[in-house]
């Protein structure tokens, strides 16, 4: 093949596929079809049958590449060009399933409908009077929800649609405890979010926590208001330890997709 | 399989200026293929990740969709583009060795098994889409809700089947235009040892169209 060797530099020669190798390669693909079939239609290795199909796809493959793509002839950064476009094929599928399989069962990505006992977090006797680790708990609830974003550290509210909690007027649905967990169950349009994912429990300590922003006195309650969200205050826990709530799970990306439609 | 050398092995091949011999010039066209290999797997990629992905979440729903296929057809496809790609390497190695025949031979074969392939992947589709097995609702066509009742992801293995071996056949039916092309050249007495670029280059991309089957085939036909 001296037209192609003019100059020192390339002076390799252009392997030829010989006949025999060229039928021993063919004879083997076809061998291992057959394999294929065979271990995935009538033998019964049950959950590995994917793997094993896979292996042998991986093996007919890598004759193909090496004999007729002549990449055992070839030369080194031709193969390592091939081969990293399989290197990020499996990057992209091995970071995508760990993605999706590492999840506990509360971050899947289609998030299911749990049903939990609604006295979640610390059990609280007579939750709909304050307590200090109620207050604490309420305080905890308030920094993971985000909710100083809008309404402040302090209860002074950074953006300016939010409530102040520190002043007593304007409170759409009222300033009492059982209307702040009314609020936290339905939200208010545009831009007050519902919180779904809280137990009543959890939207009791964060009312009592939002209290102690404002200096003028709670509002007195009633037993009605407290219906009105699934507390029954004629019992010592409210009722809240038997009765059982469907809680739904957000998914994070849905999470962010409702965040970026607000 | 003639295999006396005939004709062209005086073939003349100027190569361009700009490279420093014939040998370079084929390198780099060498090279250059091989970087389009690559774009091809991602190609594919994003489809078989989809695959499985969709796989492992909806198990059952694609195990019994899976049984609908034809796995006698895929198999005798299979075996067809296996053949093909051992005689587009025979249509090479002819071309290395001077033989115009069995170039010209070699080619006619590789043609007629992307037809073949073609033929098999029609019947199939037409089959299903007579079964209302076609997932997509264009040309006034409509899903077979009943025929998966219990199992509704059963439509998006079919969604991804049409789409991988849609994309697949359409790779065959370009490979089989370029053969085409590669056989009114070679009848010209166009490539020899000198030169058979054009061969080398359209040979490895339908080696790559049949490295793609040789997993859609036990992906969606057997363990599907």
């Amino acid at each position: 093949m001296s037209q192609y060797n003019e100059n020192e530099e390339d002076q390799h020669e252009h392997h030829i596929l010989s006949n025999k190798t060229g039928m021993r390669v063919f004879l083997l693909l076809l061998f291992l079809t057959f394999i294929t079939v065979i271990t995935a239609k009538f033998t019964h290795f049950g959950s590995f049958n994917f793997l094993i199909a896979m292996l042998i796809a991986t093996a007919k493959a890598a004759a193909v590449m090496a004999y007729f793509m002549g990449l055992k002839y070839d030369t080194t950064v031709n193969r390592l060009y091939f081969l990293s476009g399989f290197l990020f094929l499996g990057a992209f599928l091995i970071l995508t399933g760990a993605d999706m399989w590492s999840r506990p069962p509360e971050m899947r990505v289609t998030g299911p409908v749990i049903k939990v006992v609604a006295g979640q977090g610390p059990s609280f006797n007579r939750p709909f009077e304050p307590s200090a680790e109620i207050l604490a708990h309420g305080k905890k609830l308030y920094i993971e929800n985000a909710c100083q974003t809008c309404h402040g550290e302090d209860g002074v509210n950074i953006l300016p649609q939010a409530r102040n909690f520190k002043k007593s007027e304007g409170w759409k649905n009222g300033r009492r405890t059982s209307e702040i967990v009314y609020t936290l169950v339905n939200g208010i349009a545009p831009l007050m979010n519902a919180y779904p994912t809280l137990s009543t429990t959890d939207k009791l300590a964060l009312a009592h926590y939002v209290h102690t922003f404002n200096p003028d006195p709670v509002p007195a309650d009633d037993a009605e208001s407290f219906k009105r969200v699934g507390v029954d205050p004629t019992k010592d826990d409210g009722g809240l330890a038997a009765a059982v709530e469907a809680r739904e799970t957000m998914p994070v990306d849905f999470a962010v997709e409702r965040y970026m439609e607000k | 399989m003639s295999s006396k050398p005939t004709g062209t092995s005086g073939v003349e091949h100027h190569h361009a200026h700009h490279f420093r011999s014939a040998g370079h010039e084929f390198d780099t066209a060498k090279l250059g293929m091989w970087v389009f290999m690559v774009q091809e797997i991602l190609f594919f990629s994003a489809l078989f990740v989809a695959f499985f992905i969709f796989r492992q979440k909806y198990y059952v729903d694609f195990h019994e969709a899976s049984l609908e296929l034809d796995w006698i057809m895929g198999a005798v496809n299979t075996v067809i583009l296996i053949v093909s790609s051992f005689t587009v390497a025979r249509a090479i190695s002819s071309a290395q060795k001077g033989n115009t025949e069995g170039i010209l031979e070699n080619l006619i074969y590789t043609l007629l098994c992307s037809g073949g392939f073609l033929v098999v992947k029609s019947i199939e589709y037409s089959s299903k889409v007579h079964h209302g097995l076609f997932p997509f609702e264009i040309f006034g066509l409509k899903w077979n809700v009943e025929a998966f009742a219990e199992h509704p992801q059963a439509r998006l293995f079919f969604i991804l089947y049409f789409l991988m071996t849609g994309l697949h056949a359409l790779h065959v039916v370009v490979g089989a235009g370029l053969f085409v092309w590669l056989y009114r050249r070679a009848k010209r007495g166009e490539f020899g040892p000198a030169y058979y670029t054009p061969l080398e280059m359209t040979g490895l991309y339908w080696h790559f169209v049949d490295l793609v089957w040789i997993y859609l085939f036990p992906l969606l036909y057997l363990v599907g």
